[in-house]
């Protein structure tokens, strides 16, 4: 890597704020340009970081005021349950109920057409 | 004690857990919301709002697709958003540099003087980053907290981690040249 290079990426990743490792520390302390990058960052960065919340803190018993909104949870339910309360299998259980009721249906039709085709059917 | 394991306490239906998440988080969420320009009362109401959603929404949260602080930073920053777009279509446009210093200096001992100088950096900043593009604000607020790995970030904007670094880049550079003028 050229010393440019370097210093492009070091001084990229100083003004986005990541960590640096420890060579590229080295670096900076031995490098001029770097140096002075780092220095008006870092006094960019004290300076928003005293005023970035506009002076708003957290108020005393902040989380009580929170634990005392919230509702419980709903509880847990069993792995059944859950599998019921899926929309593809309460499908596929009212499809079930449906084609039994049609095949009931079609046994009593043909049952009362041909007496003799029923089960325990008398002639 | 992990995220991953006081959420799991919470849905187990453990109210002390969810307790510490609201301790662990109140912090940053309030410097968060501040760095939106948002006063003291609105702040508050949006945080509670962010921790009672998060709660509701814990047993859809998904701990393989975002981790909890993204997913929480993500809440909030929509909320303040929301807020912003509601405040603006409320009242007109208010220009940030017209914004007056807190009251502090107007008393002239020394330490009041420190008080007024220091209230008015905080203001120079908040001008300046109110003054800053919506896209870029909250990526560089998030930033400034240094809560978030830069992939958290990304996750929390919705964009890639290297559109984060470039919207981070530019917003300070912007920052920096806003704050540059107002010095002088």
């Amino acid at each position: 890597m050229s010393v440019s290079t370097s210093c492009n990426t070091i001084q990229e990743r100083i003004v986005v704020g990541e960590a640096l490792d420890e060579a590229s520390q080295i670096h900076v302390m031995a490098c001029a340009s770097c140096n002075r990058l780092v220095t008006e960052w870092l006094e960019l960065d004290s300076q928003v970081a005293e005023g970035l919340d506009g002076g708003v803190t957290v108020p005393d018993g902040f989380a009580e005021r929170v634990m005392a909104h919230l509702a419980p949870l709903p509880a847990a339910v069993s792995r059944f349950e859950n599998l019921l309360g899926r929309r593809w299998v309460q499908v596929a259980l009212t499809q079930v109920g449906l084609a039994v009721a049609i095949a009931n249906v079609l046994r009593f039709v043909f049952a009362s057409l041909v007496p003799g085709a029923s089960l325990g059917g008398v002639r | 004690m992990d995220d991953g394991f006081l959420i799991r306490q919470t849905l187990a239906g453990n109210p002390n857990a969810f307790r510490m998440v609201v301790v662990r988080y109140q912090r940053p969420l309030f410097r968060f919301l501040g760095g939106f320009g948002l006063g003291q009362a609105v702040a508050e109401d949006l945080a509670q709002e962010t921790f009672l959603r998060a709660f509701r929404n814990l047993p859809r949260y998904d701990g393989s697709k975002a981790k909890f602080s993204s997913w929480l930073f993500t809440i909030a920053k929509h909320l303040a958003l929301n807020e912003k777009a509601r405040a603006s279509q409320r009242a007109p446009h208010v220009d940030a540099s017209a914004i007056e210093p807190e009251a502090a200096g107007r008393d002239v001992t020394q330490g009041a003087h420190e008080a007024f100088e220091s209230a008015e950096r905080r203001t120079r900043v908040q001008q300046a980053l109110q003054r800053l593009p919506e896209i870029l604000r909250s990526a560089v607020v998030l930033a400034y907290l240094k809560e978030l790995s830069m992939d958290e970030i990304a996750t929390v904007e919705g964009c890639s981690v290297g559109a984060i670094k470039l919207r981070i880049f530019r917003g300070k550079q912007l920052l920096r040249a806003d704050l540059a003028k107002s010095e002088d």
